[in-house]
């Protein structure tokens, strides 16, 4: 069960799972013009949690998480752990497998069920992770490389309609938008990293999760700066809060020349790549959890109905676009806040206390 | 001692091995051979004859009729044998010792004691000589070996290089490649395979270069390979490669002791079996489906080139299809408004709808691929006449298939035979791309690719990631990837094959 | 192997029993090459599109093709065109959409809305007015060469970098313009003029919105004033007449380099924005046979008077919007908020007002740098 990754591939699906469906929706639009700053914000505040989450994964080189989480708090907050964040991760799962869903449903395939583009992801994400980590993240080092190349590329390409005095004014609106996009889009996309502490156990002992996740956390905010800010100063402020898909709509202004127009069908390949690495790191980190909770540490026979579960479960999460965005705002909030930053913030804390403390390190030995 | 053991435990006799050993008596000895071993084999002569002096012994030749050395025979054994006195005291080990030392002026005598190690040299063209009085098979080095010469072979021809290719002898193909290692660190190590051929395979491989993982590997799969027959290299690329799912080539196989030669230096293993002249190399790993052998001999410029087309032949013959028919069907948008008008109009009036095009063209290609593929040259020209006339042109005037369908297929169909070593793999995901753009247009066609490249992610070939080229990003992998870098840049071996002794080129001769 | 089964049973189920629901055939697509709305009889609007009708065979023939329907609201009335040609509309290619001034009086919003938000539209599409007449009009006049009236107005609209008469403006511009504060949309004009019995759709002019509401026009001097100043360039020719030994003639002069700068000031809670045009110009035509523009006074003279032709027209502008449209088409009022916030902060809720008491200096500089290929006047000798 025990892959080993090179941290290289690690962090190249963090990246990728960051940037999975917040690239589809966009970023702290509540920010407006200063979402930029925003995301900057949000990077940097999101760092101490990024290290914690590492620290976790790090604690014991030897065990995965949930015996670590044993060891230091009792099988019962392990237990409570291993339900809360498998059904997080499910959910965010359904979430994600929405958005994309949704995305598809409204720029291409109007009249297509909208359970047909939810069970061919789910298909593929569900092939990806019986194969298990070590391919997908190999795979991720790969389409890192395209994934940033296409962005590149597009701005490149339209970088005749960048117009970046579109970012000023600077704090117009007070420091309160900025604070609530910070805020939002250190819960969606940063600390969704919590979840790789669930596969994380597979990068051990090559130089550390602390190095993973925090390189992989860098490079993701700095790319989906990149994308967000120049986005913001193609479209300008008014119309990115507007709009549903910024990203693709700032790829559709590509016109060099009557040559390279409608490109934006490769932004949706981004979207496409970057949500299935979230899918698929959310559906092993939910079987995992669950594996957990079952008592089979072996997880893979999880993997199909879960992923199938996600058919019904999206539906079930929301219907449509609209209520999607009603639901972000009332329902993530909350559940982010306690999984994202307290809970995993208090486990480390007693469980560096409880570690250290040579009763229990001893008994562990004998 | 033995077969009565034998017996008494209830075990069968094997057929043809009434008595393990040789008895000392040469008449149950010529009994044996003749019926029951080679029992109704014509083609095995037994040559007797007598030794000179007063008490002649019984002697005889047993070899299979036209792969020994008759005159080889008959100048160095039976001549100088039917002259010589044996005394009658002169037995056993003393004979055998005398016989080979003192009598026959052959450079290799082999003493068999066991019949069926005698059986199977005796089968691989050496005769074998028996002596009244001894209870051995002295085995004379003598096949006559009808091999056909390296020539080079048709299907890996080069434009420049060496022309030499492998035949179908395990020895002659071990001297192409010693000819050009001359290092005692080129190891070869035989195994003997197949229940009814016996076929001699080697696992060749350069000790401190190889991975001895990998050689590992190797010689334990092929050793836990248990079939009655290896008639050519084939059988045991099929029986030991990874990922069977689809025809993705995890062996490596080829027909020129150069290329054998220069991956055997890379680190990987090669395995030879007699009888075929193609040899597999084993770890092989993706890029080398996109490297030709004339990129190394060729400007690296130049041979960069060709490998980026064929990067682009492989996404264009996987590809166009499935895109065109996104296109046509679910994106007309993404289309340009000339050609989106052209394709419209060439498509008033075709009956069909455009899936069905693409498949049905892609169907007759591949009819007429495998139709023309073994015929001789000039019926294979008229095949394709016929195709291109009717097929292509025929169709098109009589509004049957639309012009811009033949052109996807053309172009599939010459960007597929620029990578013929992915000729396989490609129809199944050609088809499998077309199939998912049928249904959900590029969304499905992206999806079939995400699928896909996960799964070549997961191959491993003997251990080693089947795409490492294209995730390791580091310069030394790289180097020879996507370009081909002139040799003073590829200076060590490719990492994850060879972590022994990298390095490759040096700038200065060592001091 | 079960399971491989199960797979290609599962993918097989997929494709027979639910089908290929948004599959089309290109064939049966008819290409809307541009649409004109005009209000139709009982509160419903009336649309007229021009697409392109492909037949079969050697060489291909494309002929464009006027149909018209009405409906209630836009989108109805284009699902009403289905039913009366028999195709599907694709407005994929479409090149232009043309309102009709009637109808752009009552306000554009829901229509450029429907067509931002439907993805079967694509957002660079040009929007313009029709001056005069019916947008319905423009599809019925001739388009020069024998083109589709879309593909003719397409041409004109890239073509607008070397006769800047008119601001060429794409769907999503015209919604930027909406959603942002302190800039007010313009459109392309089009007048249907007669030349020699044809009837042509001549781009020119503006039509100014407030809102999404027509509320005037500018003609064809005014618009190339306002392109400089919003599209941040001066192209196209300068032209001015010039005083010298006595006689009045003409000059022109082409564009090379230009820079055009818009700068506010805030000082002692006095609003106020600066012009300032810098132009490198190539003289290219002469009224005079004898003026020597090789000697410096009489060069510095010619520059005078490109930068002071250049200067009012400029402020005529300026005047035009401030006192008799009173809207903010420059985006001054977006320059404010961008570059002094605090300003804008006070000017915000009454900007109207503002901008029409906005004190605005204009500075012109023009800079002759070529003669095209003569290094003399045409008569060299004085």
């Amino acid at each position: 069960m025990q892959e080993v990754v090179a941290p290289r591939s690690g962090m190249a699906t963090l990246v990728l799972m960051l940037m999975g469906s917040s690239i589809v929706y966009g970023v702290g639009k509540q920010a407006g013009a200063d979402t930029w700053l925003a995301v900057i914000a949000a990077m940097i505040l999101s760092v101490p949690f990024i290290l914690v989450y590492a620290r976790l994964v790090d604690l014991d080189p030897n065990n995965d998480i949930f015996q670590t989480l044993e060891k230091a708090l009792g099988k019962l907050v392990a237990w409570t752990a291993a339900a809360l964040y498998g059904w997080y991760a499910l959910l965010l799962m359904y979430n994600s497998v929405n958005n994309l869903g949704n995305f598809i449903a409204v720029a291409g395939l109007v009249e297509t069920p909208r359970a047909v583009p939810r069970l061919f992801l789910l298909v593929i994400t569900l092939a990806a992770a019986k194969l298990g980590v070590e391919p997908l993240t190999r795979w991720s080092t790969l389409f890192l490389i395209v994934v940033v190349g296409i962005s590149v590329f597009a701005f490149a390409l339209v970088s005749e309609e960048i117009d970046y005095s579109n970012l000023q004014p600077i704090l117009y609106d007070g420091i309160g938008p900025v604070a609530a996009g910070t805020f939002s889009t250190m819960a969606f996309p940063f600390l969704e990293a919590v979840l790789f502490i669930f596969i994380g156990a597979a990068y051990r002992g090559q130089g550390g999760a602390r190095q993973v996740m925090l390189w992989g956390h860098l490079i993701a905010g700095a790319t989906i700066l990149f994308i967000i800010t120049n986005t913001l100063a193609v479209i300008g402020p008014d119309v990115y809060r507007i709009q549903y898909y910024p990203v693709y709509g700032a790829a559709s202004r590509i016109d060099v020349g009557g040559i390279f127009t409608r490109l934006e069908i490769t932004v949706t390949f981004i979207f496409l790549a970057t949500t299935f690495v979230k899918i698929t790191v959310c559906l092993i980190a939910a079987a995992r959890c669950c594996g957990y909770l079952v008592g089979e540490p072996r997880y893979t026979y999880l993997l199909t109905p879960l992923a199938l579960s996600g058919i019904v479960g999206t539906f079930w999460l929301a219907e449509g676009t609209l209520e999607m965005e009603a639901m972000a705002l009332q329902v993530w909030r909350p559940m982010q806040l306690v999984l994202q930053i307290i809970l995993p913030v208090i486990i480390w804390i007693v469980a560096e206390i409880r570690l250290k403390s040579p009763k229990q390190q001893k008994a562990p030995q004998s | 001692m033995r077969p009565l053991l034998q017996r008494l435990l209830g075990r069968k006799d094997p057929p043809g091995a009434h008595s393990l050993y040789f008895s000392s008596s040469i008449r149950k000895i010529r009994e044996q051979l003749q019926s029951v071993t080679f029992a109704g084999d014509d083609s095995i002569v037994y040559r007797a004859f007598l030794t000179a002096g007063p008490h002649p012994r019984e002697c005889f030749l047993v070899y299979p009729e036209g792969m020994t050395d008759n005159a080889f025979v008959s100048e160095y054994v039976i001549k100088p044998l039917s002259r010589e006195y044996l005394p009658p005291r002169l037995r056993g080990e003393e004979l055998a010792a005398f016989l080979t030392e003192q009598v026959l002026p052959v450079n290799a005598v082999e003493e068999r004691t066991v019949v069926s190690e005698a059986v199977d040299q005796i089968l691989t063209g050496d005769a074998a000589l028996f002596v009244d009085g001894c209870a051995s098979a002295f085995i004379i080095p003598s096949k006559k070996l009808t091999i056909r010469p390296p020539m080079e072979p048709q299907s890996e021809s080069v434009v420049r290089g060496p022309r030499e290719g492998f035949s179908e002898s395990l020895a002659v193909n071990i001297t192409l490649l010693r000819r050009r290692v001359r290092s005692s660190q080129l190891k070869f190590s035989y195994l003997t395979l197949g229940r009814q051929t016996h076929t001699k395979v080697a696992i060749s491989y350069i000790e401190g270069i190889a991975s001895p993982a990998i050689v590992e590997e190797v010689r334990k799969r092929i050793s836990a390979i248990d079939i009655d027959s290896i008639i050519d290299s084939g059988y045991i690329e099929e029986l030991i490669q990874d990922a069977p799912l689809l025809p993705i080539k995890t062996i490596g196989h080829t027909e020129r002791p150069d290329i054998v030669a220069a991956r055997i230096l890379e680190g990987r293993v090669a395995v030879l079996v007699d009888g075929s002249p193609v040899a597999l190399t084993m770890p092989f790993l993706f890029v080398e489906t996109l490297q030709a052998n004339e990129d190394y001999f060729k400007h690296y410029a130049l041979a960069s080139l060709d490998r980026l087309i064929r990067y682009i032949c492989l996404f264009l013959s996987t590809s166009t299809p499935a895109i065109y028919l996104a296109l046509v069907a679910y994106h007309p948008i993404l289309i340009p408004t000339r050609l989106a008008v052209s394709i419209a109009a060439s498509r008033q009036g075709v009956p069909f709808p455009a899936v069905v095009e693409v498949f049905v063209m892609g169907l007759l290609f591949e009819i007429m691929r495998e139709g023309g593929v073994r015929l001789p040259g000039p019926i294979g020209q008229a095949l394709s006449i016929v195709g291109a006339i009717v097929l292509g042109d025929a169709a098109v005037q009589a509004q049957i298939v639309s012009a811009p369908m033949i052109i996807v297929v053309a172009i599939t169909a010459i960007s597929g035979f620029a990578v013929p070593r992915l000729y396989g793999v490609m129809i199944i995901l050609r088809i499998l791309f077309s199939l998912l753009s049928a249904v959900m247009g590029l969304y499905g066609y992206f999806c079939g690719v995400i699928l896909v490249t996960v799964y070549f992610m997961s191959i491993r070939s003997f251990g080693v990631p089947y795409m490492v080229n294209f995730t390791a990003f580091d310069l030394q992998n790289i180097k020879d990837t996507a370009v081909r870098s002139p040799w003073w840049v590829m200076r060590l071996r490719p990492k994850l094959i060879a972590r022994r002794n990298p390095q490759r080129y040096r700038k200065e001769a060592p001091s | 192997m079960r399971k491989i089964l199960s797979g290609v049973c599962i993918l097989a189920f997929c494709l027979a029993q639910t089908g290929c629901w948004d599959y089309l055939e290109l064939e049966t697509l008819s290409f809307v090459m541009a649409a004109g709305i005009d209000v139709g009889s009982d509160e419903g609007l009336t649309l007229t599109v021009e697409t392109l009708e492909v037949k079969g065979g050697e060489p291909t023939d494309m002929s464009p093709y006027v149909t018209t329907t009405t409906g209630i609201t836009l989108f109805n009335a284009l699902r009403n065109v289905t039913n009366v040609s028999g195709k599907q509309m694709f407005f994929g290619h479409s090149h232009a959409v043309a309102f009709s001034e009637e109808l752009a009086r009552k306000g554009v919003g829901e229509a450029v809305g429907f067509m931002q938000r439907d993805v079967g539209v694509r957002t660079n599409m040009w929007l313009c007015v029709v001056r005069g007449s019916a947008a319905k009009d423009v599809f019925t006049a001739d388009a020069p060469l024998g083109t589709s009236i879309g593909d003719y107005l397409n041409r004109v609209m890239m073509l607008q970098r070397r006769n800047p008469t008119f601001i060429p403006v794409q769907i999503w511009e015209f919604n930027r313009a909406l959603n942002e504060v302190g800039l007010s949309p313009v459109l392309p004009a089009i007048e249907i003029i007669e030349i020699d019995d044809r009837k042509i759709p001549l781009v020119q002019g503006s039509g100014v919105f407030k809102r999404d509401r027509l509320i005037g026009w500018l003609d064809a001097q005014d618009s190339r004033v306002l392109s400089y100043l919003r599209l941040g360039k001066v192209t196209g020719v300068l032209a001015t007449e010039m005083e010298y030994q006595g006689e009045k003639e003409r000059i022109a002069a082409e564009v090379m380099t230009s820079r055009v700068e818009l700068k506010p000031y805030w000082e002692n809670d006095e609003l106020s924005v600066a012009i300032t045009v810098n132009l490198q110009v190539g003289l290219h035509e002469l009224g005079f046979a004898t003026f020597d523009y090789s000697r410096p006074e009489l060069k510095r003279m010619a520059e005078e008077a490109l930068a002071r032709e250049l200067k009012e027209d400029i402020e005529r502008l300026i005047r035009t919007l401030q006192q008799d449209l009173k809207v903010d088409v420059v985006g001054f009022g977006a320059l404010i908020k961008k570059k002094v916030p605090s300003a804008w902060r006070k000017v915000e809720k009454n900007w109207e007002e503002e901008f029409a008491q906005l004190p605005v200096s204009v500075r012109v500089a023009v800079l002759i740098t070529g003669t095209g290929t003569l290094a003399k006047p045409l008569t060299g000798r004085p």
